[in-house]
């Protein structure tokens, strides 16, 4: 420990210019993403919102918003605070400013070109993975700068343990490396138009191995990464259990793997397969569950903060949210639970409670915590503004869900209904009746959301708007040595 | 050798290395390591009183 003591005494200049860039961008493409699912889910109460304007047709529109806030809102937040996060725990700068930036705008060219792509139609028709194969071959390359960049900073770091967070963001960034690679393989026959390398059923298994691993390794042991630094961080306390994090890790990668078959229940995969998908998906709980109870019994002992500090209560409810998500998951893979729930509005609230409620609500009180620090603040300018934020997002998802598990179960049970004779009892215009009041819940919820963003935005701007505290005498240098806690 | 008793010898093994890797880490030996991997994002939070900060938190635990 003397050691560790000594070398923390030089002053480090960390790069906190891509950090604020990526930030920042977090928040816009946030919002982007978030209005664009505000307008699909307004068409669906609406149809005729955009009739006639192809761009803006559903099909169209429906796979830039699964884009935008997974690759672009996620993405940057993920990249951004892995950044921040590698620079503080190895107390090493990153290797190279220039592979930073290099980073920064390739994913931000990404995400342009899939704005412009994905609205004209091009496609790869492959969900969350979309992106026809020339964007497919830039997003590789920056995606391996980034690989570089992250892991040439934890080989040149001053501590000797690389701390857990890095080892979820280091997971994160191979298996996206590796799956977006195997998934993307395509014969290209024009600059916007390419088929698929696999065929038939081997094309679904290796899409939905990439599909659930996207949620399992980009949307979970990512943003799991994020909740181990800026958890205890804003807690003031070490995670609960170091070694339970450790298991936690190793569980939880080993076993995500094996899970995407259940996407695939009751299609042409071969049913051993299926069933191997099931049962890791149903091991995936304890995992799971050992993370959030790490995450969540951080606070044991410090409850009370919960009361008084909004940052915390987003970082704690999306771990419940998490842990929500993650057992309703489990139990949708089992094979009869999916025979109700699969095609149904229940798996869109299923992905939203994880979407909304564990990743957005762990990204929004990371950036709470965040944006300040890299401003020379202590704090955001209103806390109060954070306040109501949390519980118009709160209110958002929660209407959100449950219209959805409703719609869904209600959908679900309506389509498997027979007569005596062996016909069905409802026709699909029948379900789709049904359904509709349940859509409107649902872009209410959604515009409340939405909202939560644009407060986040206004107290952000305000924020940097406002400068450094007076007390700190750095401006814009990255010195970390003087920065507040 | 039939294909199946490899699967199980596998499912066995990685089973063995899950359990191997829990008892290895909830040995008693290795307390301080990973007391002091848990406090590395405290590290660098105000560098020169960095051991005052790392008692204060000591105090908060008890």
């Amino acid at each position: 420990m003397s050691e560790l003591n000594t070398k923390t005494k030089e002053v480090l200049t960390y790069n906190y210019k891509v950090i604020k860039q990526f930030s920042i961008m977090t928040i816009v493409w946030g919002i982007i993403g978030m209005l664009v699912g505000v307008i699909i889910a307004a068409q669906l109460f609406f149809p005729d919102l955009t009739y006639g304007i192809e761009f803006l047709s559903y099909g169209r529109l429906r796979p830039l918003h699964t884009n935008a806030v997974i690759f672009a809102f996620g993405g940057s937040a993920l990249i951004g605070t892995s950044l921040y996060v590698v620079q503080r725990t190895c107390q090493a700068p990153l290797i190279s400013n220039g592979l930073a930036a290099f980073v920064f705008w390739g994913w931000q060219l990404v995400i342009v070109l899939a704005v412009i792509s994905l609205p004209m139609g091009f496609t790869s028709s492959k969900e969350y993975a979309e992106l026809e194969w020339p964007i497919d071959i830039l997003l590789g390359v920056v995606w391996i700068a980034y690989g570089v960049l992250y892991f040439g900073t934890i080989m040149k770091r001053k501590t000797s343990h690389i701390y857990v967070a890095n080892w979820f963001y280091g997971a994160f960034i191979i298996t996206v490396a590796v799956l977006h690679i195997v998934n993307s393989a395509a014969i290209p026959v024009t600059l916007t138009k390419s088929y698929s390398a696999y065929g038939g059923a081997i094309d679904a298994m290796v899409q939905w191995w990439y599909g659930h691993n996207a949620v399992g390794f980009f949307l979970t042991a990512g943003f799991l990464g994020m909740m181990y630094y800026f958890v205890p961080k804003q807690a003031e306390r070490p995670v609960y259990s170091y070694r339970l994090s450790i298991v936690h890790f190793w569980a939880l990668i080993a076993t995500y793997m094996w899970a995407g078959p259940h996407h695939l229940h009751y299609t042409a995969l071969p049913d051993w397969t299926q069933t191997v998908g099931m049962v890791f998906s149903i091991i995936l709980l304890a995992p799971s569950w050992g993370g959030m109870i790490n995450g969540i019994m951080t606070l044991s002992g410090a409850w009370h903060k919960l009361r008084t500090d909004p940052i915390l209560k987003f970082l704690i409810v999306s771990l419940s949210f998490y842990g929500m998500s993650t057992f309703e998951g489990s139990m949708m893979a089992i094979k009869t639970v999916n025979a109700l729930s699969h095609y149904t509005d229940w798996t869109v609230g299923h992905v939203h409670s994880g979407a909304l409620g564990w990743v957005a609500f762990i990204t929004i009180g990371s950036m709470y915590y965040l944006i300040p620090k890299l401003y020379g603040r202590k704090q955001m300018i209103s806390v109060d503004l954070i306040n109501i934020h949390f519980w118009v997002s709160t209110i958002g998802v929660v209407l959100y869900i449950s219209a959805m598990w409703i719609a869904g179960i209600m959908q679900g049970l309506m389509w498997r209904a027979v007569n005596t004779d062996g016909t069905l009892t409802y026709s699909f215009i029948e379900s789709v009746t049904v359904t509709y009041p349940f859509y409107a819940i649902r872009l209410v919820g959604g515009i409340l959301f939405l909202s939560g963003m644009l407060i986040m935005a206004y107290n952000i701007f305000k924020t940097i708007q406002a400068g450094p505290d007076r007390s700190k005498s750095h401006s814009d240098n990255q010195i970390e040595a003087s920065t507040q806690n | 050798m039939d294909i199946n008793l490899i699967r199980i010898l596998q499912t066995v093994f990685l089973f063995a290395l899950f359990l191997g890797l829990v008892y290895l880490l909830y040995r008693k030996t290795d307390q301080k390591t990973f007391e002091e991997a848990a406090n590395l994002p405290f590290l660098g939070d105000e560098t020169s009183n960095i051991i005052e900060k790392r008692q204060n938190r000591g105090e908060n635990h008890e």
